[in-house]
C-alpha cells in the first residue's frame, strides 16, 4: 500500500458505511484520486460480498464442512481472546479496561498526535467563542412555537375503533395486510377491509373514520400470507446462488414452470376471491401455492450449493 | 487553568471512545482475514487428502447384502446395477476416477461413491464431482441413493432406489422394495417394481408400469407441475397423482378397497379402466370443463355432468345435452354455474375414486 493510502480498516468501514458523513466525503475523494486504494476497495468488496452470502446460507449445507467451522471458531475465539491478553484486560470493574485504554494514549505515533493535536485546537477554539461571546440566553423558540412544532411533527395517531363483539379489529397503523377471511372465520359479526393504515369497520356500529384513498392491497385468503412469505424467503436464496445454479437449459424449464404455477395461482385466486366459503377453489390455490414452494425449494437448493462453489 | 482542565478531561474521555472505534474496525478486517485464511487452507487439505487417497478410473470393495450407497454427480451419467456378488463395484469409463468410501467395517455396511474428473479435480468430501459415466455394480439388496446434478441416472435390480435429478432423466427398473424420485428438469420412468413408491417432476412426464406393494400400507404418489402422469398397471392401495398443467393418464384394474385421488388445475385426467369395473366416484370441476364416462353411474348427486354409454374415440366429442343418466341432479355450488360434480356408483363400489380438477376435463373410459 502506498504511503498516504487508506488502511484496511478505514476501507472496511467505509464498505460498511459506519464512517461520519465528512469522513466518507474525505475517503471517496481519496479513492477516486488513487489506483491503489480503488483496487483494495474492490478486493475489500468482493470479500465482504462473499462472505456475506456465504454466511447468510442455511447451515444444514454440508460444505464448507463441520470441521471448518470448527477451526475457524477457534481462530476466531483466538482472536478476540488475545487482545484482551495483551492488554492486561482484568476482569469486574470496567475501570480496569479504561485504564488500559488510557495506557494506549502515550504510545504516540504521528497519526495520534496529529489527532490529539487537531481535538485540542477544536476545543480551544470552542472554549474560547463561548467566552468571548458568553450571554445571558435567550430562548431560541418560544414555548407556544414549540408545541405548535410537537403537533405539527407528529404523525396523525391511528383512529381505533371498537368491534361490536369486543374483539379489536386486526390491521392498523403498520400497514400490515388484512386476512379478511381469517377474521371472517373467528368472528362473523365483524367483518374487516383491507386498509392502508386506519382500521376501519364494515357494517358494525362504530363511526366510521376516513380512510386514505391509496392504492388498496389484494385481500389475502387464509394460508396465502404463509405461503407468500416462504416464496419471498426461497426467492432471495436463489438471488443469492446467482445465475451458476442452474444451466441456461435448466433455467428456462424452471422459469416456464413458474410461469405456469403463477397463472395457476392467478386463475385459482381470482375465483377464491369471488367466494372465500368456496373450499374446492381455495384448496386448488393453496395446492398451486404449494406446487411452486416445492419447485423453488429445489432450485434453492441448488443455489446453495452454487453459492458455496464460488 | 479551567481552559487547560477542560481540555484535558476531554482528551481523557474521548481518545479511549475513538480508540475503541478503530478498534472494532481492525477486529472485524482480522476476522474476515482469518476465516479467508482458514478456508483457503481448508480447500488445500481436502485437494491434498483426495489426491492422496485411492481415486483410480475403477474401484471395488466388499459389502453387505443391504449395504447403504450414496453418490452426488455434478455432471455425467450414471448406471447402477443390482448383482449377486457381495461388493459394490465403481468404474468411470470415457473419463474420471472414483474412490469408494467404506468407512471402516468389514463387509462394508455404507459405500459412499465420490467421483472427479481426475485426481487433481477431487470434490470436496460429501462434495458433488464430475465423470463421465459412471457404472456401479451393488449387491441386489442394497439401498442407492443418488443426488445428480447434470445427468441421466438409470437404476436396476436394487431394493431401493432414491434419487434426486436437477438435470436428465431418471430410469428405474425392478427396485424390490423402494423408489423414491424427484426430478426437475427431465423424465421420470418406473417399471416392474415393488414397495411405496413417489414420483414428483416439474417439467418431466412421469411414467409408471407394473408397480406392486410389498405391504399393506405402501402408497404410490406421482406428481408433475407441466409434465404428464401416466399410469399403468399400477397395483397400490392407495394411489394419487397430481399436475398443474399436465394430463394424467391411469390405465389398469383397480384394487379393491382401493383409494385413487387424482387432481389437476388446468389438465385432463383420464382413467381407462376395466369394463367390469366397480367403483364410487366423487368428480368435481371447480371453473371449466367437463366430466365425462362411459361407465353406468347411479348418481347421488349430478351437476352439469354428461355421460355416455359407449367408448369414443380420442378426443371425445361433446357429450349430448340429453345424455344425462337419471339421478338427483344437485343446483350449481357457483352463482355462474360452473362447477361440476358427479357422485355416484358403478357395480357394488368396491374402489373410490376421487377426481377433481380446476379447469380441465375428467374422463372414465371403459378399457
Amino acid at each position: 500500500m502506498n504511503r498516504g493510502c487508506l488502511d484496511e480498516a478505514v476501507l472496511q468501514a467505509y464498505i460498511d458505511g459506519e464512517l461520519s458523513q465528512a469522513e466518507t466525503g474525505e475517503a471517496a475523494s481519496h479513492i477516486a484520486a488513487c489506483a491503489a486504494c480503488a483496487a483494495a476497495l474492490a478486493t475489500a468488496e468482493g470479500e465482504a460480498a462473499l462472505f456475506s452470502s456465504a454466511f447468510a446460507l442455511d447451515d444444514s449445507v454440508t460444505v464448507p464442512t463441520e470441521a471448518l467451522r470448527a477451526r475457524i471458531s477457534a481462530a476466531v475465539a483466538q482472536l478476540e481472546s488475545a487482545p484482551e491478553t495483551n492488554q492486561g484486560r482484568t476482569r469486574g470493574w470496567n475501570f480496569g479496561g479504561f485504564f488500559a485504554s488510557l495506557a494506549g494514549l502515550f504510545d504516540f505515533t504521528p497519526q495520534r498526535a496529529a489527532a490529539f493535536a487537531s481535538i485540542l485546537a477544536v476545543v480551544a477554539v470552542a472554549l474560547i467563542y463561548f467566552a468571548v461571546n458568553r450571554q445571558p440566553s435567550k430562548p431560541a423558540v418560544s414555548k407556544q412555537d414549540e408545541i405548535a412544532s410537537n403537533i405539527k411533527n407528529t404523525p396523525p395517531s391511528t383512529p381505533t375503533s371498537v368491534a361490536t363483539n369486543g374483539n379489536e379489529t386486526n390491521g392498523g397503523g403498520t400497514g400490515e395486510i388484512t386476512n379478511a377471511g381469517e377474521v371472517g372465520n373467528q368472528s362473523k359479526k365483524t367483518a374487516v377491509a383491507p386498509v392502508s393504515y386506519h382500521r376501519r369497520h364494515v357494517g358494525g356500529s362504530g363511526v366510521k373514520t376516513p380512510i386514505d384513498k391509496g392504492p388498496e392491497a389484494p385481500k389475502l385468503l387464509p394460508g396465502e400470507k404463509d405461503y407468500q412469505t416462504a416464496i419471498a424467503s426461497l426467492e432471495k436464496t436463489i438471488k443469492l446462488g446467482g445465475d451458476a445454479a442452474l444451466r441456461p437449459a435448466v433455467r428456462v424449464e424452471y422459469e416456464r414452470n413458474l410461469a405456469i404455477l403463477d397463472n395457476a395461482i392467478a386463475q385459482t385466486r381470482q375465483v377464491a376471491a369471488k367466494d372465500p366459503k368456496d373450499k374446492d377453489a381455495a384448496g386448488f390455490l393453496m395446492s398451486a401455492y404449494q406446487s411452486k414452494v416445492e419447485l423453488l425449494t429445489k432450485v434453492a437448493d441448488q443455489a446453495q450449493v452454487a453459492a458455496l462453489g464460488r | 487553568m479551567k481552559f487547560l482542565f477542560s481540555t484535558i478531561l476531554f482528551a481523557l474521555f474521548a481518545a479511549p471512545l475513538a480508540s475503541a472505534q478503530t478498534g472494532g474496525h481492525v477486529r472485524k478486517a482480522e476476522v474476515q482475514k482469518t476465516v479467508r485464511a482458514e478456508t483457503e487452507r481448508e480447500v488445500e487439505r481436502e485437494a491434498e487428502t483426495a489426491a492422496d487417497e485411492g481415486f483410480a478410473p475403477e474401484q471395488h470393495v466388499g459389502a453387505a447384502a443391504d449395504v447403504a450407497v450414496s453418490l452426488c454427480v455434478a455432471s455425467g451419467d450414471v448406471v447402477v446395477r443390482g448383482w449377486d456378488r457381495l461388493d459394490v463395484q465403481a468404474s468411470a469409463s470415457e473419463s474420471g476416477v472414483v474412490r469408494l468410501d467404506a468407512g471402516g467395517g468389514t463387509p462394508a455396511r455404507r459405500v459412499e461413491v465420490v467421483v472427479a474428473e481426475d485426481k487433481d479435480a477431487s470434490p470436496f468430501a460429501g462434495g458433488c464431482g464430475s465423470t463421465g459415466t459412471l457404472e456401479l455394480m451393488v449387491p441386489r439388496g442394497a439401498s442407492v441413493s443418488i443426488q445428480a446434478r447434470d445427468g441421466h441416472v438409470e437404476i436396476a435390480e436394487v431394493a431401493d432406489a432414491h434419487v434426486q435429478s436437477l438435470s436428465g432423466d431418471v430410469d428405474i427398473r425392478r427396485a424390490s422394495r423402494s423408489v423414491e424420485v424427484s426430478c426437475l428438469s427431465g423424465d421420470i420412468s418406473v417399471e416392474d417394481s415393488s414397495g411405496p413408491v413417489r414420483l414428483a417432476a416439474v417439467s418431466g412426464n412421469i411414467e409408471a408400469r407394473n408397480v406392486r406393494t410389498v405391504a399393506q400400507g405402501d402408497n404410490f404418489e406421482a406428481k408433475s407441475t407441466s409434465g404428464d402422469v401416466t399410469l399403468e398397471g399400477v397395483a397400490h392401495s392407495q394411489v394419487s397423482g397430481a399436475t398443474v398443467s399436465g394430463g394424467v393418464l391411469y390405465t389398469g384394474a383397480l384394487a379393491r378397497g382401493g383409494i385413487y385421488n387424482f387432481q389437476t388445475i388446468s389438465g385432463d385426467v383420464t382413467l381407462e379402466l376395466p369394463a367390469d369395473s366397480s367403483f364410487s366416484v366423487h368428480a368435481k370441476v371447480v371453473a371449466g370443463g367437463d366430466i365425462v364416462t362411459d361407465f353406468p353411474v347411479k348418481s347421488s348427486s349430478v351437476t352439469n355432468t354428461s355421460t355416455q354409454t359407449d367408448a369414443q374415440s380420442w378426443p371425445m366429442p361433446p357429450p349430448p345435452p340429453d345424455g344425462r343418466k337419471p339421478g338427483k341432479v344437485k343446483s350449481p355450488k357457483d352463482k355462474n354455474g360452473s362447477e361440476t360434480r358427479l357422485d355416484g356408483t358403478v357395480g357394488t363400489g368396491d374402489a373410490v375414486l376421487n377426481l377433481s380438477s380446476f379447469n380441465g376435463s375428467l374422463r372414465l373410459k371403459r378399457q
